[in-house]
């Protein structure tokens, strides 16, 4: 672990979503902080709201209250346009469900990442095959989502995250529907990631993701973050 | 991303989609078409139409009535006549006598082609003594002259005015009504004011705005009329045959002249349904082609929005990785052109064929031969067609920046 400032620092984050009148809490007060080259795991059950805990540290969100500084940056202060270049340039995010493009290839969904920079096309290509071959799917770029099956889809959407060398990897379930083996490979590239550029790695997990990972776990309980066992 | 990478994308998303490319490009191929096509058969009509009209009614004859209102119209003593029934008519409409260099402001007014004076003077003979309408023509301009007076063409026996030569004297050419109800026949002499006159020609002009008993060149006519009324001219005209320079601009010509004159225009009465016909012609075809332009955007701003409905997961995905909507806005607006540039090109080139193809059917006699290749009309059907697309591109990427990444990716 690092002893530079955090990579990412949540303050009293609050998030409630409204059913009609009624409002249901999902996050209390949450706050956390991730330091470069540290890897958090926090845990907790279904519906919990890891996954909008993520969302709002990935800026895709916004909380009710509290501050969320990425990279000593606070970006509850950022206009849309910056903060897609924070997600562009710093932040990676896995999602649960993949959120791979229906429509575009393997190779194209992870090039999608790439393309607002100052790569040409050439080398973006070259950087997407690449990732992907480290992956095990070298074999598959040309296939749309639908035609792959459910690990295949989680290594591209982990192939689209790092492709793009960001220094905070936000990851929800990473390994959620892998195999064993294929898991331990994802977990080793990411971990790869955390030590060999300072990335900071937070995961979310409902249990499939190993805790003994993790620098430090901690666990999301009734919209309160706790300090795990 | 460099600035042509998102026309790259967006042809890519074509390829991903071809069905809505194809439906996108069939909509605008059509109004492109529609638009090329009918206006090239209704420009080939409209050519066919304003050259018959040309022959028919692209001239009118204009004059002052008494008294004189128009600004053009100095206030000038007419010469006493000694008969009542003499003097400078137009038509039964007696009329002002104008400076002569009238014919230079009214050759400069909008939609005018050309302009001659013309000397108009009912007289009574002195054999005999009947009325008849002594003609002085300005032969500087023949072919204007000939379009809109006389002709020589229309020369029935003899020789055209002016072109007589050893008739020992000057020289008349007659109306055929008038020589013969009067027996006159080419090579007799006709007494007219104090000159005695060798008629060297005979012309049946038909139905013009003037039309003399008697056409002399502007001197002998002048000088005539100045030894019957016993004083001089002076250098004026009382009428001005007026060429306009197309039918389609017959009206502007006519009202420029009469707000010049204050006068009497004399149109030939064919020219006013017909010109009427061709404007409802144009019109049709505007509003026809208004109509396919504006089903096209409609089925052009609905596919597009569809699909942003449709695709709103890819956008939220695009935009959770980064991109901004700027980008995507610019995608969309590439998405919705390139369809619109295929369809209107190839519309384009289709309505060209079609109208050749279609004018050789349609169309008869002087049309069949007038279907000019507008390359103009071609590059408007494209530009309207892209000014359409890019604004329904624009409407689209509104819609798509409007829905957060977090919301959209919830809800699926």
């Amino acid at each position: 672990m690092s002893n530079v400032g955090p990579m990412i620092e949540a303050m009293n984050v609050r998030k409630a979503f409204r059913s009609g009148r009624r409002e249901i809490p999902v996050l209390e007060n949450v706050s956390l902080s991730v330091a470069p080259g540290e890897i958090l795991v926090i845990k907790g059950r279904s519906g919990v709201g890891k996954s909008t805990l993520l969302s709002i540290l990935g800026g895709l969100d916004l909380p009710d209250a509290g501050s969320i500084c990425i990279n000593g940056v606070e970006i509850g202060t950022l206009s849309q346009d910056d903060l897609a270049t924070l997600r562009r340039k710093t932040v990676g995010i896995i999602f649960q469900n993949f959120n791979l493009l229906p429509s575009w290839n393997a190779v194209e969904n992870v090039e999608a990442v790439l393309m607002h920079g100052d790569l040409d096309m050439a080398e973006r290509r070259r950087r997407a095959v690449s990732w992907l071959e480290r992956l095990g799917i070298g074999d598959r770029l040309e296939n749309l989502p639908a035609e792959l099956s459910v690990g295949q889809q989680q290594r591209v959407a982990v192939a689209r995250t790092l492709v793009n060398e960001p220094t905070l990897i936000l990851a929800d379930e990473p390994t959620g529907d892998v195999d064993p083996e294929t898991g331990a490979e994802i977990i080793s590239h990411l971990k790869a990631a955390v030590r060999e550029r300072g990335a900071a790695l937070l995961v979310v997990t409902h249990g499939a993701y190993p805790i003994e990972s993790g620098d430090r776990v901690l666990t999301l309980k009734n919209g309160v973050l706790e300090k795990s066992a | 991303m460099k600035p042509y990478e998102p026309l790259v994308t967006a042809w890519r998303e074509q390829q991903r989609r071809p069905g809505r490319a194809f439906s996108l490009a069939l909509g605008f191929l059509l109004a492109v078409c529609a638009f090329v096509g009918f206006s090239h058969l209704f420009n080939a009509e409209r050519l066919a139409e304003d050259e018959l009209l040309k022959r028919v009614g692209g001239y009118f004859a204009a004059f002052a009535p008494l008294p004189a209102t128009g600004p053009a119209t100095a206030p000038a003593e007419l010469p006493q006549v000694k008969d009542a029934k003499e003097g400078f008519f137009a038509n039964t409409v007696l009329t002002c006598l104008l400076p002569r260099s009238l014919t230079e402001r009214l050759r400069a007014l909008p939609g005018v082609a050309d302009a001659v004076p013309v000397l108009m003077f009912r007289m009574r003979s002195d054999l005999g003594g009947h009325l008849f309408n002594l003609c002085g023509i300005d032969m500087s301009r023949p072919l204007v002259v000939g379009r809109t007076c006389c002709a020589p063409s229309e020369v029935k026996s003899g020789v055209f005015l002016g072109t007589a030569t050893g008739t020992g004297g000057p020289g008349a050419m007659l109306d055929e009504g008038y020589a013969s109800v009067h027996s006159y026949l080419v090579g007799d002499r006709i007494r007219i004011g104090a000159g005695e006159f060798t008629v060297t020609g005979i012309v049946d002009t038909g139905i013009r705005p003037v039309r003399g008993d008697v056409y002399l060149t502007w001197d002998d006519a002048a000088r005539a009329m100045a030894s019957s009324l016993g004083e001089p001219l002076g250098d004026r005209a009382n009428i001005f045959l007026i060429e306009v320079e197309s039918t389609t601009k017959q009206e502007l010509a006519m009202l420029g002249v009469k707000n010049l004159m204050g006068g009497v225009i004399n149109s030939y009465n064919c020219f006013r349904p017909a010109s009427k016909v061709v404007g409802l012609n144009a019109n049709a075809a505007n509003i026809l082609t208004a109509i396919l332009y504006g089903i096209a955007l409609l089925f052009g701003l609905k596919t597009q929005l569809a699909a942003v409905v449709e695709r709103r997961r890819e956008f939220g995905i695009l935009r959770c990785i980064g991109w901004s909507d700027r980008v995507i806005g610019a995608q969309l607006v590439w998405e919705a052109l390139l369809p619109a540039l295929i369809g209107a090109c190839a519309g384009g080139v289709l309505g060209i064929v079609i109208a050749k193809f279609a004018g050789t059917f349609v169309m008869t006699g002087a049309a069949a031969g007038m279907m000019p290749f507008d390359g103009g009309l071609v590059v408007k059907g494209i530009a309207l067609a892209l000014l359409g697309s890019a604004l329904t591109g624009i409407l689209a990427a509104i819609v798509a920046r409007r829905s957060s990444p977090a919301e959209i990716l919830r809800m699926i």
